[in-house]
Protein backbone atom coordinates (compact mmCIF):
# COMPACT_ATOMS: atom_id res chain seq x y z
CA UNK A 1 0.00 0.00 0.00
CA UNK A 2 1.71 3.38 -1.23
CA UNK A 3 1.11 6.74 0.64
CA UNK A 4 -1.14 7.67 -1.50
CA UNK A 5 -3.58 4.69 -1.03
CA UNK A 6 -2.75 5.28 2.85
CA UNK A 7 -4.16 8.76 2.64
CA UNK A 8 -7.29 7.85 0.76
CA UNK A 9 -7.83 4.79 3.66
CA UNK A 10 -7.39 7.65 6.29
CA UNK A 11 -9.57 9.66 4.79
CA UNK A 12 -12.62 7.40 4.14
CA UNK A 13 -12.00 6.20 7.34
CA UNK A 14 -11.76 9.59 9.42
CA UNK A 15 -14.99 10.45 7.02
CA UNK A 16 -16.91 7.18 8.43
CA UNK A 17 -16.19 9.01 11.90
CA UNK A 18 -17.37 12.30 11.56
CA UNK A 19 -20.34 13.15 13.41
CA UNK A 20 -20.36 10.41 15.19
CA UNK A 21 -20.58 11.71 18.27
CA UNK A 22 -23.79 13.74 17.84
CA UNK A 23 -25.51 10.85 16.42
CA UNK A 24 -24.71 8.77 19.67
CA UNK A 25 -25.92 11.58 21.77
CA UNK A 26 -29.00 12.08 20.19
CA UNK A 27 -32.50 11.13 21.67
CA UNK A 28 -34.01 9.24 18.77
CA UNK A 29 -37.42 8.56 21.28
CA UNK A 30 -37.51 12.12 22.14
CA UNK A 31 -36.43 13.43 18.28
CA UNK A 32 -39.77 11.56 17.27
CA UNK A 33 -41.81 12.96 19.96
CA UNK A 34 -40.70 16.44 18.95
CA UNK A 35 -40.95 16.14 15.21
CA UNK A 36 -44.64 15.19 15.80
CA UNK A 37 -45.47 17.65 18.48
CA UNK A 38 -43.51 20.21 15.92
CA UNK A 39 -45.71 19.15 12.81
CA UNK A 40 -48.85 19.29 14.88
CA UNK A 41 -47.87 22.90 15.92
CA UNK A 42 -47.26 24.11 12.72
CA UNK A 43 -50.19 22.46 11.20
CA UNK A 44 -52.29 23.98 14.06
CA UNK A 45 -50.79 27.73 13.04
CA UNK A 46 -51.44 26.72 8.98
CA UNK A 47 -54.79 26.40 9.97
CA UNK A 48 -55.12 29.47 12.16
CA UNK A 49 -53.05 31.86 9.45
CA UNK A 50 -55.97 30.47 6.67
CA UNK A 51 -58.79 30.55 8.77
CA UNK A 52 -58.19 34.72 10.06
CA UNK A 53 -58.09 36.10 6.36
CA UNK A 54 -60.96 34.17 5.45
CA UNK A 55 -63.15 35.47 8.61
CA UNK A 56 -62.27 38.53 7.85
CA UNK A 57 -62.84 38.12 4.36
CA UNK A 58 -66.24 37.51 5.27
CA UNK A 59 -66.79 40.07 7.88
CA UNK A 60 -65.56 42.44 5.04
CA UNK A 61 -68.09 41.23 2.26
CA UNK A 62 -70.63 41.88 5.43
CA UNK A 63 -70.04 45.45 5.95
CA UNK A 64 -69.97 46.19 1.85
CA UNK A 65 -73.77 44.41 1.62
CA UNK A 66 -75.34 46.19 4.52
CA UNK A 67 -73.68 49.35 3.85
CA UNK A 68 -74.91 49.28 -0.07
CA UNK A 69 -77.89 48.28 1.05
CA UNK A 70 -78.32 51.08 3.26
CA UNK A 71 -77.02 53.54 0.72
CA UNK A 72 -79.18 52.34 -1.68
CA UNK A 73 -82.05 52.65 0.27
CA UNK A 74 -80.94 56.06 1.09
CA UNK A 75 -80.69 57.49 -2.15
CA UNK A 76 -82.78 55.66 -3.90
CA UNK A 77 -86.20 57.63 -6.02
CA UNK A 78 -88.98 57.42 -3.48
CA UNK A 79 -91.92 55.41 -5.16
CA UNK A 80 -95.53 57.25 -4.63
CA UNK A 81 -97.43 55.48 -2.23
CA UNK A 82 -101.06 53.74 -4.49
CA UNK A 83 -103.90 56.39 -4.28
CA UNK A 84 -105.90 53.12 -3.06
CA UNK A 85 -103.22 53.11 -0.18
CA UNK A 86 -104.75 56.63 0.89
CA UNK A 87 -108.47 55.93 0.24
CA UNK A 88 -108.05 52.67 2.39
CA UNK A 89 -106.14 54.79 5.17
CA UNK A 90 -109.50 57.43 5.05
CA UNK A 91 -111.60 54.88 5.21
CA UNK A 92 -109.92 53.48 8.36
CA UNK A 93 -111.45 55.30 11.22
CA UNK A 94 -114.92 55.67 10.08
CA UNK A 95 -118.35 53.79 11.32
CA UNK A 96 -120.29 51.68 9.80
CA UNK A 97 -123.11 54.42 9.02
CA UNK A 98 -120.73 56.98 7.40
CA UNK A 99 -119.13 54.20 5.44
CA UNK A 100 -122.57 53.53 4.17
CA UNK A 101 -123.50 57.38 3.59
CA UNK A 102 -119.72 57.44 1.73
CA UNK A 103 -120.75 54.65 -0.85
CA UNK A 104 -124.33 56.60 -1.51
CA UNK A 105 -122.90 59.40 -2.23
CA UNK A 106 -120.45 57.82 -4.66
CA UNK A 107 -123.25 56.28 -6.40
CA UNK A 108 -125.13 59.42 -6.69
CA UNK A 109 -122.05 61.28 -8.48
CA UNK A 110 -121.67 58.12 -10.89
CA UNK A 111 -125.36 58.56 -11.40
CA UNK A 112 -124.98 61.82 -12.16
CA UNK A 113 -122.29 61.73 -14.65
CA UNK A 114 -123.13 61.93 -17.73
CA UNK A 115 -122.76 58.23 -20.07
CA UNK A 116 -118.99 58.39 -21.89
CA UNK A 117 -120.67 57.53 -25.05
CA UNK A 118 -123.14 60.08 -24.73
CA UNK A 119 -120.58 62.94 -24.05
CA UNK A 120 -121.15 65.42 -27.71
CA UNK A 121 -123.98 63.68 -28.96
CA UNK A 122 -126.12 66.10 -26.92
CA UNK A 123 -124.93 69.60 -28.12
CA UNK A 124 -125.29 68.56 -31.49
CA UNK A 125 -128.29 70.40 -34.04
CA UNK A 126 -131.12 68.16 -35.55
CA UNK A 127 -129.04 68.93 -38.86
CA UNK A 128 -125.54 67.97 -37.76
CA UNK A 129 -127.04 64.69 -35.75
CA UNK A 130 -128.91 63.98 -39.48
CA UNK A 131 -126.00 64.48 -41.47
CA UNK A 132 -123.89 62.30 -38.77
CA UNK A 133 -126.26 59.30 -39.28
CA UNK A 134 -125.90 60.09 -43.30
CA UNK A 135 -122.34 59.40 -42.90
CA UNK A 136 -122.13 56.63 -40.71
CA UNK A 137 -124.82 54.71 -43.70
CA UNK A 138 -122.41 55.45 -46.15
CA UNK B 1 -63.95 -3.09 12.18
CA UNK B 2 -60.49 -4.53 10.66
CA UNK B 3 -57.69 -3.55 13.29
CA UNK B 4 -55.04 -1.96 11.52
CA UNK B 5 -51.94 -3.27 10.28
CA UNK B 6 -49.00 -3.57 12.75
CA UNK B 7 -46.12 -1.12 12.17
CA UNK B 8 -43.47 -3.49 12.34
CA UNK B 9 -39.73 -2.30 12.57
CA UNK B 10 -39.17 -4.58 9.49
CA UNK B 11 -41.44 -2.74 7.24
CA UNK B 12 -39.98 -0.98 4.35
CA UNK B 13 -39.30 2.64 4.21
CA UNK B 14 -41.93 2.65 1.43
CA UNK B 15 -44.76 0.99 3.61
CA UNK B 16 -43.88 3.18 6.48
CA UNK B 17 -43.64 6.55 4.38
CA UNK B 18 -47.84 5.69 3.17
CA UNK B 19 -49.03 4.69 6.26
CA UNK B 20 -47.46 8.11 7.53
CA UNK B 21 -49.50 9.61 4.32
CA UNK B 22 -52.68 7.77 5.56
CA UNK B 23 -52.36 9.60 9.07
CA UNK B 24 -50.27 6.77 11.22
CA UNK B 25 -48.13 8.94 13.36
CA UNK B 26 -46.35 5.75 14.48
CA UNK B 27 -44.81 5.35 10.59
CA UNK B 28 -43.29 9.00 11.35
CA UNK B 29 -41.86 7.89 14.42
CA UNK B 30 -40.45 4.54 13.06
CA UNK B 31 -38.79 6.31 10.33
CA UNK B 32 -36.94 8.63 12.76
CA UNK B 33 -35.45 5.65 14.84
CA UNK B 34 -34.30 4.52 11.40
CA UNK B 35 -32.65 7.05 9.98
CA UNK B 36 -32.41 9.78 12.60
CA UNK B 37 -28.49 8.71 13.44
CA UNK B 38 -27.76 8.66 10.29
CA UNK B 39 -28.80 12.54 9.44
CA UNK B 40 -27.51 13.47 12.47
CA UNK B 41 -23.52 12.51 11.28
CA UNK B 42 -24.34 13.97 8.12
CA UNK B 43 -25.04 17.01 9.81
CA UNK B 44 -22.35 17.08 11.94
CA UNK B 45 -19.85 15.92 9.08
CA UNK B 46 -21.52 18.90 7.17
CA UNK B 47 -20.70 21.16 9.80
CA UNK B 48 -23.14 21.69 12.12
CA UNK B 49 -22.39 22.45 15.79
CA UNK B 50 -23.28 19.57 18.05
CA UNK B 51 -25.19 21.27 20.10
CA UNK B 52 -27.43 22.13 17.03
CA UNK B 53 -27.66 18.31 15.88
CA UNK B 54 -30.92 17.91 17.37
CA UNK B 55 -32.82 20.89 16.34
CA UNK B 56 -31.39 20.37 12.67
CA UNK B 57 -32.70 16.57 12.66
CA UNK B 58 -35.95 17.78 13.88
CA UNK B 59 -35.94 20.62 11.04
CA UNK B 60 -34.69 18.25 8.75
CA UNK B 61 -37.33 15.45 9.23
CA UNK B 62 -40.51 17.65 9.61
CA UNK B 63 -39.08 19.08 6.16
CA UNK B 64 -39.65 15.55 4.68
CA UNK B 65 -42.81 14.37 6.42
CA UNK B 66 -44.63 17.74 5.29
CA UNK B 67 -43.12 17.10 1.34
CA UNK B 68 -43.34 13.57 1.48
CA UNK B 69 -45.85 13.45 -1.62
CA UNK B 70 -42.64 14.95 -3.57
CA UNK B 71 -41.06 12.03 -2.61
CA UNK B 72 -41.33 9.65 -6.29
CA UNK B 73 -38.51 6.78 -4.69
CA UNK B 74 -36.28 8.23 -7.39
CA UNK B 75 -33.36 7.33 -4.68
CA UNK B 76 -33.49 5.76 -1.40
CA UNK B 77 -36.01 7.53 1.56
CA UNK B 78 -32.61 7.89 3.67
CA UNK B 79 -30.93 9.78 0.31
CA UNK B 80 -33.53 12.13 0.14
CA UNK B 81 -33.86 12.62 3.90
CA UNK B 82 -29.91 13.90 3.84
CA UNK B 83 -30.24 16.08 1.21
CA UNK B 84 -32.80 17.90 2.49
CA UNK B 85 -30.84 17.65 5.56
CA UNK B 86 -28.24 19.71 3.55
CA UNK B 87 -30.64 22.40 2.26
CA UNK B 88 -31.79 22.50 6.83
CA UNK B 89 -28.19 23.10 7.16
CA UNK B 90 -27.69 25.50 4.34
CA UNK B 91 -30.30 27.13 6.01
CA UNK B 92 -29.15 27.11 9.24
CA UNK B 93 -25.89 28.56 8.00
CA UNK B 94 -27.54 31.47 6.47
CA UNK B 95 -29.06 32.27 9.70
CA UNK B 96 -26.12 31.97 11.88
CA UNK B 97 -23.70 34.19 9.50
CA UNK B 98 -26.84 36.83 9.38
CA UNK B 99 -27.00 36.94 13.36
CA UNK B 100 -23.33 36.76 14.15
CA UNK B 101 -21.38 38.79 11.17
CA UNK B 102 -18.81 35.92 10.87
CA UNK B 103 -17.99 33.63 8.19
CA UNK B 104 -19.95 30.59 6.95
CA UNK B 105 -17.60 28.14 7.80
CA UNK B 106 -17.08 29.59 11.29
CA UNK B 107 -20.65 29.75 11.68
CA UNK B 108 -21.32 25.99 11.36
CA UNK B 109 -18.29 24.72 13.03
CA UNK B 110 -18.27 23.95 16.90
CA UNK B 111 -16.23 25.92 18.32
CA UNK B 112 -17.91 26.43 22.19
CA UNK B 113 -17.30 22.18 23.26
CA UNK B 114 -15.91 21.22 25.93
CA UNK B 115 -11.58 21.12 25.57
CA UNK B 116 -10.99 17.81 26.80
CA UNK B 117 -13.55 16.24 24.28
CA UNK B 118 -12.92 18.40 21.21
CA UNK B 119 -8.71 17.13 22.55
CA UNK B 120 -10.04 13.45 22.27
CA UNK B 121 -11.74 13.75 19.25
CA UNK B 122 -8.54 14.38 17.10
CA UNK B 123 -6.52 16.87 15.43
CA UNK B 124 -7.25 14.85 12.03
CA UNK B 125 -10.91 14.84 12.33
CA UNK B 126 -10.75 18.64 13.36
CA UNK B 127 -8.69 18.81 10.58
CA UNK B 128 -11.28 17.05 8.26
CA UNK B 129 -13.72 18.85 9.31
CA UNK B 130 -11.68 22.13 8.49
CA UNK B 131 -11.35 20.61 5.31
CA UNK B 132 -15.15 20.25 4.18
CA UNK B 133 -16.26 23.13 5.69
CA UNK B 134 -14.37 24.85 3.00
CA UNK B 135 -15.52 22.99 0.53
CA UNK B 136 -17.81 23.79 -2.32
CA UNK B 137 -21.31 22.59 -1.09
CA UNK B 138 -22.00 20.48 -3.73
CA UNK B 139 -18.11 18.69 -2.74
CA UNK B 140 -18.95 18.63 0.41
CA UNK B 141 -22.50 16.47 0.25
CA UNK B 142 -20.93 14.05 -3.08
CA UNK B 143 -18.31 13.67 -0.31
CA UNK B 144 -20.14 13.16 2.62
CA UNK B 145 -22.96 10.49 0.74
CA UNK B 146 -19.78 8.68 -0.83
CA UNK B 147 -17.40 8.68 2.22
CA UNK B 148 -19.40 8.41 4.84
CA UNK B 149 -22.66 7.28 4.36
CA UNK B 150 -20.91 4.72 1.69
CA UNK B 151 -23.68 5.18 -1.32
CA UNK B 152 -23.02 4.85 -4.84
CA UNK B 153 -22.31 7.66 -7.42
CA UNK B 154 -25.90 6.72 -8.96
CA UNK B 155 -27.72 7.25 -6.03
CA UNK B 156 -25.97 10.08 -4.98
CA UNK B 157 -26.52 11.51 -8.62
CA UNK B 158 -30.48 10.43 -8.07
CA UNK B 159 -30.90 12.55 -5.02
CA UNK B 160 -28.54 15.77 -6.05
CA UNK B 161 -30.66 15.86 -9.68
CA UNK B 162 -27.09 15.41 -11.20
CA UNK B 163 -25.54 12.29 -13.30
CA UNK B 164 -23.06 9.54 -11.86
CA UNK B 165 -20.44 10.79 -13.94
CA UNK B 166 -20.64 14.15 -12.20
CA UNK B 167 -21.03 12.69 -9.00
CA UNK B 168 -17.78 11.27 -9.27
CA UNK B 169 -16.48 14.36 -10.87
CA UNK B 170 -16.91 16.28 -7.30
CA UNK B 171 -15.96 13.66 -5.22
CA UNK B 172 -12.41 13.00 -6.74
CA UNK B 173 -12.44 17.12 -6.40
CA UNK B 174 -13.45 16.49 -2.60
CA UNK B 175 -10.71 13.57 -1.97
CA UNK B 176 -7.72 15.67 -3.90
CA UNK B 177 -8.38 19.05 -1.62
CA UNK B 178 -9.16 17.16 1.57
CA UNK B 179 -5.78 15.26 0.99
CA UNK B 180 -4.24 18.83 0.47
CA UNK B 181 -5.43 20.13 3.62
CA UNK B 182 -4.49 16.84 5.52
CA UNK B 183 -1.16 16.62 4.52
Amino acid sequence: MNEHELLDGKLQELARQLGARAAERLDLEATAAAVLRRLRDREQQRRLRWLQPTWLRAAAAVVLIAGGVVLARSIGPTLPAHPAHYVAEDLNGLSATELRDVLNGLDQTLQNAPARSDAGLDELSPEQLKAVLRSLEG
Amino acid sequence: MASPQPLAASSSDAALIAAWQAGDERAATELVRRHGRALARFLAGGGAREADVDDLVQETFIRAFRAVGKFRGQCQFRTWLLTIGGNVLKDAGRRAARDRVVPLDEALRDRDGDPHEQAVAGEASDRLQEGLARLPRMQREVFLLRAQQGLAYEEIAAALGTSAGAARVHYHHAVRRLKEHLE
